[in-house]
């Protein structure tokens, strides 16, 4: 890499530019769109919401599953591409990584927002409270939290442990407070030999960690829904069903990142057309995956024809919800098909097209899992109607906006694409000329 | 004495490892002498060696079963509900939470090992005048030497050359 290119892999974090600048306060007028709605929430408590009997979970739950599918894609892959050394991972790797740390904060305040009283927050975590009784770890609730946690806790060292020697790089280069901060950061990374290799045998660990973690955090998450009795909620392929649909949907936002990263900051030069084509086979292969567990889901259902099940399958099919069911299919299913199995369809521009449709598609069965089985319980006479509010759909509003506005600080704070990863891969390009030679002790 | 530091710029890591060599010979103690690269280069003397990452990984995730195990056991024996038969302990629960704590404690035990292996610590680290240099590749040797003129002519084939009086790190 040459010093034009670190420059400009460096420029939004050291110069900014307009268009981040307005992108950061646009992002934080649509998070503050969260905090009013919140705030209005908290004052007039969770009847402003729509949930009632029998929908108890409403977009908030939808949301919840939705974000923490979002985060999924961005460790995993970043994991799975490291541990198969792909080269083209080099660019991707850290957008994806911070793209899951960021759709985790999001996702998991939701859980906070629904329980309409967040400072009783605490009751969740394995503390006893004041006679003693522990929280319920038989209630999925409290597998969520534990594995969320986890994968939060895991994602966000995972982000952090190979930003390291690039806010080395950055306090080298930074003047004044910031200068002092990044030092802080970089823990006193110097880029010696034994640094290196601590750095890469740890980062090899974590990549084969947090791989089960990464699927276990969307498992437990359906679980929230098979445990119960609910129809067409249990069922014993919920897990993999949500992890595939989870996985898919991080892509399609992988997808739509860089393209924007690719656009707002000028980095065509290093996410090529060769990521998205990748990444759009990758993606073309995950909703062929989705749609193989949709169908296989309602196959069983209809086949079984069991009456209170049968309700929510029609419910969905052709009845009040069946506008969102064929949106869902069109966007997550037709669309891909038609765009993506050509090559021009995988470049940046059609590719995020598609991505966005997927991500709104995805909504939609979240939105569909839940709301149509509350509906129609299995006793008939408490059947039920759910209409967001107002309230409702300005806390999902200010969710993307809180997610755009995150990303926006960080990548003030970071250069987007790991500028050690792609020097590395620019220097294996160019140089095979260097053979191992006798170590000698004692240096460092 | 006053003690300088040395640092020179090397093109690649065949050149820095020569002129470590010639230091070594020349007198100059392994441990005064500190390589730095803007990529990991397994060629360079230090390298490689023996990790017990793993190891910690392995011992971490151990000890996060055992914490797993424990607070959802003996929380659900604290206060044993009516279960109508059914387990106090239930195993299916307790294996989750299990299984996330394993992976917990498996994720820090790695992180702080690769840490202290690494010796990462936040610290106020000087930096040279050659250090923002290295992007542009090469590999930097930094001696700390009582002898200036002993280090420059061991250093003498480096791209740049930089003195510096010594910091104590921390200052």
């Amino acid at each position: 890499m040459n010093p034009e290119d670190e420059r400009l892999l460096l420029a939004p974090v050291e110069r900014g530019s307009r268009g981040l600048r307005l992108g950061l306060v646009a992002s934080a007028l649509a998070a503050g769109v969260l905090c009013a709605c919140w705030g209005y929430q908290i004052a007039h408590d969770l009847g402003v919401a729509g949930i009632n009997r029998p929908v108890f979970w409403g977009v908030y739950i939808t949301n919840f599953v939705f974000w923490i599918g979002i985060s999924h894609a961005g460790t995993l892959i970043s994991a799975i591409l490291r541990l198969t050394g792909a080269e083209w991972r080099r660019p991707v790797t850290r957008c994806a990584e911070a793209i899951t740390v960021f759709a985790l904060a999001v996702g998991g305040l939701f859980p906070l927002i629904h329980l309409g009283r967040p400072w009783l927050f605490y009751w969740l975590l394995p503390l006893p409270n004041a006679r003693g009784l522990w929280p319920n770890f038989r209630s999925p609730l409290l597998w969520d939290v534990t594995a969320i946690g986890t994968y939060f806790l895991g994602s966000s060292l995972y982000l952090f442990l190979p930003a390291i020697p690039d806010l080395a790089a950055l306090r080298d280069r930074a003047t004044g407070w910031r200068r002092r901060v990044y030092t802080w950061c970089a823990l006193g990374w110097r880029g010696t030999p034994r640094q290196w290799h601590a750095l890469e045998n740890g980062i090899r660990v974590m990549a084969v960690l947090i791989l089960p973690v990464a699927v276990s955090v969307h498992t437990i998450v359906s679980w929230d829904f098979a445990m119960s009795l609910q129809p067409m909620w249990h069922s014993t392929i919920f897990g993999p069903y949500f992890v595939a649909g989870a996985i898919y949907s991080g892509i399609a936002i992988l997808v739509a990142v860089m393209a924007a990263l690719r656009r707002g900051l000028g980095l065509g030069r290093y996410i090529s057309e060769t990521v998205f084509d990748n990444l759009g086979l990758l993606f073309l292969t995950m909703a062929l995956v989705w749609a193989y567990f949709t169908f296989a889901e309602h196959l069983t259902v209809w086949y079984g024809n069991e009456p209170a099940e049968m309700a929510v399958f029609w419910e969905r099919v052709s009845g009040r919800y069946a506008p969102a069911f064929w949106t869902m299919v069109v966007l997550n299913f037709a669309v891909p098909m038609l765009v993506l199995p050509f090559r021009r369809g995988r470049r940046p521009g059609p590719a995020s097209l598609v991505a966005v449709g997927v991500l709104l598609g995805m909504w939609l069965e979240r939105f569909l899992i839940i709301i149509p089985s509350l509906a129609n319980p299995r006793l008939a006479y408490t059947v039920g109607r759910y209409v967001p509010s107002g309230v409702e759909w300005g806390i999902t509003f200010g969710a993307f906006g809180l997610f755009v506005f995150l990303y926006h600080l960080f990548l003030r704070c970071v250069p987007a694409v790991s500028l050690w990863e792609m020097r590395a891969g620019a220097a294996a390009e160019s140089d095979t000329s260097l053979a191992p030679e006798p170590a000698r002790e004692g240096v460092r | 004495m006053n003690r300088v530091r040395l640092q020179a710029l090397f093109d690649d890591a065949p050149l820095a490892r020569r002129a470590v060599a010639r230091l070594v010979e020349a007198g100059v103690p392994p441990a005064a002498i500190e390589l730095r690269s803007a990529t990991p280069q397994p060629s360079l003397p230090g390298a490689g060696g023996r990790s017990w990452i793993p190891l910690a990984a392995l011992v971490g995730g151990c000890l996060g079963a055992l914490a797993g195990v424990s607070i959802a056991s003996l929380t659900a024996l604290d206060r044993p509900l009516v279960t109508g038969g059914m387990p106090i302990v239930a195993p299916f629960p307790v294996g989750i939470i299990a299984y996330e704590a394993t992976a917990l404690g498996a994720i820090l035990a790695t992180v702080a090992r690769a840490v202290y292996e690494a010796g990462l610590r936040p610290r106020r680290t000087p930096v040279g005048p050659l250090d923002a240099q290295l992007a542009a590749g090469g590999v930097l040797v930094e001696v700390v030497t009582a002898d200036p003129a002993l280090g420059r002519s061991c250093l003498g084939d480096a791209r740049r050359l930089a003195l510096v009086p010594e910091e104590r790190p921390g200052s």
